[in-house]
């Protein structure tokens, strides 16, 4: 375990936050909080990656062949024969 | 299903194109395996040659090496040395040599593979994946 040090306001809104969810502990709505944070960093991943697919003018398909012949690039130079 | 089990988390190496998926789809059954894996109930593997591969194609997409971090970092994926799945390549048994690193890592992990190529002998099926990890 450790200790973090919060100012007092915001440990007051996590601790507000967290009888709201009904979380047992403050450990338990942080780790609620951080998975929410990646699940939104990871949608707006998502939507650069469905911008720069459109930007290419490329298929979802033909993005995959394209990643499958760098694959056999780096099989080649990094298992040689 | 050949994902093998290790204190009640489904160990699976993960493939690229799942990867792929999961961006393209961000609600599809792809991307559900990695919110499974970021709740803890799924351990993800893969070998550092998929790494590589990602890299690769977004960097001749003009994406920085912070952007591409950015992106590698949605996922709670072990990335695993050549050093270690090497020794088992030859021990492999799909024919296509890109795709014998997944294979030998999923060897030495005892554990299936998660991809969209059906080759793979291991190949785990992702509904079932799912289907367990709701249990």
């Amino acid at each position: 375990m450790k200790t973090i040090a919060l100012p007092e306001e915001l440990h007051k809104e996590l601790t507000n936050l967290k009888l709201e969810q009904k979380d047992r502990n403050i450990a338990t709505l942080l780790k609620k909080l951080i998975l929410a944070y990646k699940e939104q960093k990871f949608l707006e991943n998502s939507q650069k990656f469905r911008a720069m697919l459109k930007k290419s003018g490329k298929s979802f398909e033909e993005f995959l062949k394209e990643s499958r012949k760098i694959r056999e690039e780096i099989a080649d130079e990094w298992f040689p024969e | 299903m050949n994902g093998s089990q290790n204190n009640s988390k489904i160990r699976v190496v993960i493939d690229t194109n799942i990867i792929f998926m999961a961006w393209y789809n961000p609600f599809g059954k792809c991307a559900e395996v990695f919110r499974r894996a970021r709740e803890g109930k799924i351990e993800l593997f893969s070998p550092d040659s998929v790494k590589e591969e990602i890299i690769r194609v977004f960097g001749r997409r003009g994406l920085s090496q912070e952007e591409i971090e950015e992106f590698l970092n949605d996922f709670p994926i072990e990335w695993v040395d050549k050093e270690i799945y090497t020794k088992l390549i030859d021990k492999t048994k799909v024919k296509h040599k890109p795709d014998k690193p997944i294979e030998a890592l999923s060897l030495i992990l005892g554990c299936g593979i998660l991809s969209a190529d059906k080759h793979f002998k291991s190949r785990v099926d992702i509904n079932e994946l799912i289907r367990k990890v709701e249990k």
